[in-house]
């Protein structure tokens, strides 16, 4: 990683998108699933897969909570839920203080 | 075209009826769908109420709007259970889930994707603009 990338990389938070309820069908997560963002980037070992739709939704606010931290509502993907579609899932925000920042 | 089909709690960009064509890679909002002569132009003034679109829901619309444009039925991106129509949500939850858990917010907005076949689009406008100005690939 350059250096340039690294001192740009200084998120104070880890970013954990947990899926709380799934309605209907989601062939991708199920409860208790996670996706970790750290520094701008998905920490594959800690995330059980990734949907691209689910990542368009999220991708909107991880930013901020990078750097606020704090916890957020519960908020849903935008795939519609019986009966009209087949399934979406609800997940949250939380954040885990990060102890040593890159680049810095 | 995406058709707010509900909302429930308050929104403040779309009520039920609210319009949000999308003509490939251009965004209109239209609360009503416009004539012949105004089709493909927003008919909604800065100044009214309403006319702003929820970016967070262009976001979440994004990875499909491509596909959609491109005449893919939304059944088979997974937005539907019939051919003819798919359906769509915002990322904020039914207002009720919240009132269960003690606290308040503004509510979930939903809607009906429709596709209309269009005869041009903005590419075919930029194709005009290449031939009238004799660009390439139409240089003679």
């Amino acid at each position: 990683m350059s250096t340039l990338t690294k001192s740009r990389l200084n998120g104070k938070f880890r970013v954990i998108a947990e899926i709380v309820a799934v309605e209907g069908q989601c062939p991708i997560y199920s409860v208790g699933d996670e996706v970790v963002i750290e520094n701008d980037t998905i920490d594959m070992r800690k995330t059980q897969g990734i949907c691209l739709p689910f990542l368009a939704g999220i991708m909107h606010k991880y930013q901020s909570y990078q750097f606020r931290g704090g916890e957020g509502p519960t908020l849903k993907c935008p795939m519609i839920g019986p009966p009209r579609g087949y399934g979406n899932v609800f997940y949250r925000y939380r954040t885990e203080p990060l102890n040593s920042q890159m680049g810095t | 075209m995406l058709e707010c089909i509900e909302v429930t709690g308050e929104c403040p960009a779309y009520t039920p009826g609210s319009r949000v064509i999308i003509d490939t890679a251009l965004i209109y909002r239209n609360d009503e769908w416009p004539d012949s002569e105004l089709e493909g132009k927003s008919i909604v003034q800065d100044t009214d109420p309403g006319h702003a679109n929820c970016y967070p829901l262009l976001l979440n619309f994004a990875p499909f709007y491509r596909s959609l444009s491109a005449g893919i039925s939304p059944r088979e991106l997974g937005l539907s259970t019939t051919n003819s129509e798919g359906y769509f949500t915002c990322h904020m939850c039914d207002v009720q889930h919240y009132y269960d858990r003690g606290y308040e917010t503004h509510g979930n907005v939903k809607f009906k994707i429709k596709l209309e076949p269009v005869e041009t689009n903005y590419n075919d406008r930029w194709d005009d603009y290449l031939k009238r100005h004799k660009l390439p690939p139409y240089t003679e």
